[in-house]
């Protein structure tokens, strides 16, 4: 982790109250499948109650960055430092701290949605009891109107979302890490959800989402990273990403972000037929 | 694509694309091909020569009701067998060609062309020649014959097709799938018996068997109404000279077809318009979920879970629900169950030798039997883990894999000794019970104590596709190497427990008994302590390891 420099991202604005503690560190991580190098020395620094959008097209190495950032996946290069504690040695301590709410949820089919959020909560070491108590809050929250007896394997995906998010709250993560959250839940759902991420960056959580849904990304995220081909191309605030795109000032951030993967725009003309 | 035969011509070129890249595309995909060949290539073979040797050296009669016999099993377990979950016919999802604009016609034609193309309806060939050779004694028969098995298996084929079309709503609820494990268990025990009661006969009652009582019966007249007896009384017919017969016969059989052609295109033609036909799954209620609602547990299991790490009691707790409800944990059950069923059956054909030397091994065979197969779930313990979720949790691992020891045992060693200790009181060998029932108990813990290192070192997702139970990723081959291996490990070290305990109870060795007892014991739990302390270690260094093998990387 010595190599890590914080160069790659751009000065907090003038505003901005003094930076607070690191809480994402990733430095020179990479990642390489066969022949095909899905992460190239990636360098991340995300602050502490940051909320953080990380973009890239299908393909660019989201998910296995972000599989690295949550120990589920070991480097081949790089160091990666979650709230203080190293990757390497300790990432039990990692795990204690934080929630994942993957793309593709993976939960456990045969159980209803409460069993599975409680096992959760047990599994980060809360009591039975309390692991129970903060499911039902969890789900009234998501406004679960499942029947409590119905198992998860019968879920539309959406439910399955909002289960394996209430898995991911459980246990008060500091760090946050979420892959396509709104995908699949209905807009009422997402409005609560997003109120709360909001009141848990303000108590200091730090999140990190990655989404396809710009609007989403743009609204929420105080700043921003775009990958592309295993690299980080973008880092910054939407203002700073326009700058380091060259693009105008109107420019909104699908144009930002299409500027910055170099992303060509496929013209119709060749499909007169259509 | 104006012409119509081009989509039934396509249909057939997918499924042919579809089958010959599923044997190639990978090398265990290869060597599983031609595992498939060395094994199922001589039974096929192997059936079309017993059928052979029936038709040529039975009397006529006894041959052609052998025949019928043979052709009306065939043609029930085709429409059986796909009803729950095993797929003889491994043909495209025929709704998937619904979003084309295909006439029914069309679908129908192109269906059942590929389903002829099925490595099953292949394995049916060699038989099916041989048939008709036995019956190509002058051009007429032959013409019969082949007239008659061809419409017959056309028949056999569509109507399969047509039973998993009109209960497909059915067939994907979780709820029959779930129903599907207890008929598979009820199929089995009743195809043992069958298999059982087939090889007392042979052995000992074919000799003085009543062929004529069997030919004459009046089953057959029924059976001859059905398709494969039309078929079989047309060829019959011919082969008699009565060609008259036979075309009658072989009209029956048409209108069979016609019948069963004409369902199917109705039920084909009303699903691709979006209509709700056939066999659907109850649909679920939605009510709000207001209450807290907790599995009710017993005081026993509340006050162990109390004194447990929560994180074992947890998995403790997950792992018994997916006994009750998970098909891959009731497949195992319903295997012990099975086994429990060909004891007392067996036991029962022993006409009461009670308390014989013969009864006692043979329940030291089943019981050795009982225990390896719960190695099915002991070897793989991380196969039906949602493993993303269960490690990104800081649950120390060695409380995890207590969890599901603990799950593994509450549920196995009662059921394996309940059902020793019954067998041995029902064969009078009251001194077997104990050592028995401690055998099961012990037996399990070496078993757990091999498992766990086996489950880390080798995991596999474990995937159900309908009643089959198959490693995730197609690794078919390598993967039944690895599951042999473990198998033959778990057995080495499962004898010195075995024979501590069982030596001195059959070789009658009185002062040996409780030294032996007492030496399993300690070798059991010795074994289980280091396999929990070294295992947990491994556990923990190498679950990246096991995730990656485990899930498929994305990106």
């Amino acid at each position: 982790m010595e190599n890590f420099t914080d160069t790659e991202t751009p000065p907090p604005p003038v505003e901005a109250p003094p930076p607070a503690a690191e809480s994402i560190v990733a430095a020179g991580i990479t990642k390489q499948f066969g022949k095909v190098i899905a992460v190239d020395h990636v360098n991340l620094l995300v602050r502490e109650g940051e909320f953080f959008g990380f973009l890239g097209p299908n393909g660019a190495g989201k998910s296995t960055t972000i599989r690295m950032l949550c120990g589920l996946l070991r480097p081949d290069a790089g160091g990666v430092r979650i709230a203080g504690f190293e990757a390497a040695t300790q990432l039990t301590d990692i795990k204690r701290v934080i929630g994942v709410l993957p793309d593709e949820p993976n939960l456990y089919d045969r159980l209803t949605g409460r069993e599975y959020v409680t096992f959760a909560g047990q599994m980060y070491g809360l009591s039975k009891e309390e692991a129970a108590k903060r499911t039902k809050d969890l789900l009234d929250l998501m406004q679960m109107t499942e029947d409590p007896k119905k198992l998860i394997v019968d879920y539309s995906l959406g439910t399955r979302k909002k289960v394996a998010l209430a898995a991911a709250l459980i246990h008060r993560p500091r760090v946050l890490f979420m892959d396509e959250p709104f995908n699949g839940i209905d807009p009422i759902s997402v409005r609560s959800l997003r109120d709360v991420l909001l009141q848990l960056t303000a108590r200091g959580v730090t999140i990190f989402i990655s989404s396809h849904v710009m609007e989403v990304i743009e609204k929420l995220c105080t700043r921003i990273a775009v990958i592309n081909r295993g690299q980080i191309v973008g880092v910054g605030t939407v203002e700073q990403l326009r700058a380091q795109s060259e693009s105008g000032i109107n420019s909104s951030l699908e144009d930002v972000f299409i500027k910055l993967v170099q992303g060509e725009i496929k013209s119709s003309e060749s499909l007169e037929w259509l | 694509m104006d012409h119509p035969a081009i989509p039934v011509k396509l249909m057939v070129w997918l499924k042919l694309k579809l089958q010959l890249r599923g044997f190639s595309r990978s090398p265990a995909a290869i060597i599983s091909t031609i595992m498939l060949i060395i094994v199922f290539g001589p039974m096929s073979i192997g059936m079309a020569a017993g059928m052979w040797v029936a038709l040529t050296h039975l009397k006529p009669d006894f041959g052609l009701v052998f025949l019928e016999g043979v052709l009306s099993v065939v043609f029930v377990m085709w429409q059986i067998a796909p009803l729950i979950g095993f797929a003889l016919s491994d043909t495209y999802d025929v709704t998937r060609l619904f979003t084309y604009p295909l006439s029914y016609q069309q679908i129908l034609a192109g269906v059942t062309l590929s389903t002829l193309l099925d490595v099953s309806t292949l394995f049916l060939v060699p038989a099916l020649c041989v048939i008709w050779w036995s019956f190509s004694r002058s051009v007429m028969l032959a013409l019969v014959a082949a007239a008659a098995l061809l419409i017959l298996v056309v028949t056999m084929l569509l109507l399969s097709q047509t039973l998993v079309l009109f209960s497909a709503g059915a067939l994907r609820s979780r709820r029959y799938r779930d129903l599907a494990t207890l008929l598979v268990l009820l199929i089995s025990a009743s195809f043992y018996i069958l298999m059982h009661t087939l090889s007392d006969f042979l052995v000992t009652g074919i000799t003085h068997f009543d062929w004529n009582t069997i030919a004459h019966s009046a089953v057959w007249g029924v059976i001859d109404l059905l398709p494969p007896g039309a078929a079989v009384q047309a060829i019959g017919s011919a082969e008699r000279g009565n060609l008259l017969m036979a075309a009658i016969w072989l009209g029956l059989l048409c209108v069979y077809f016609a019948v069963i052609l004409r369902g199917a295109a109705w039920l084909i033609d009303e699903v691709y318009h979006g209509g709700e036909v056939g066999l659907q799954a109850a649909p679920a209620t939605a009510t709000p979920c207001t209450t807290v609602t907790t599995a009710r547990e017993s005081a026993f299991m509340a006050a162990l879970y109390r004194r447990l790490p929560v994180a074992t009691a947890a998995m403790m707790q997950k792992d018994l629900r997916y006994f009750y409800r998970n098909p891959y944990h009731r497949l195992i059950l319903a295997n012990m169950a099975y086994i429990a069923v060909v004891m007392l059956f067996a036991i029962h054909s022993f006409h009461g030798q009670s308390a014989s030397d013969f009864a006692g091994g043979f329940t030291l065979s089943m019981s050795f039997t009982m225990l390896l197969t719960q190695t099915t779930l002991i070897n793989n313990q991380l196969g039906m883990e949602a493993m993303v979720t269960l490690l990104l949790t800081p649950a120390r691992r060695v409380h995890v894999l207590l969890g599901k020891n603990l799950a593994i045992a509450v549920v196995f060693a009662p059921i394996g000794m309940v059902l020793l200790a019954g067998v041995c009181i029902f064969t009078k060998d009251y001194d077997l019970v104990l050592p028995m029932m401690l055998w099961q108990c012990l037996g399990l813990i070496t078993l757990l104590a091999v498992g766990n290192f086996i489950s880390i070192l080798s995991p596999y997702t474990v995937v159900l596709r309908g009643m089959r139970v198959s490693g995730a990723g197609n690794r078919g081959f390598l993967q039944f190497m690895i599951a042999i291996l473990s198998l033959a490990i778990s057995t080495l070290l499962l004898a010195p427990v075995g024979l501590m305990l069982m030596l001195p109870v059959f070789m009658h060795l009185d002062k040996w008994v409780i030294p032996g007892s007492l030496g399993s014991a300690i070798y059991a739990v010795v074994l289980y302590l280091l396999s929990i302390k070294y295992a947990g270690k491994l556990f923990q260094e190498r679950e990246q390891d096991i995730l990656a093998k485990m899930t498929r990387q994305k990106e």
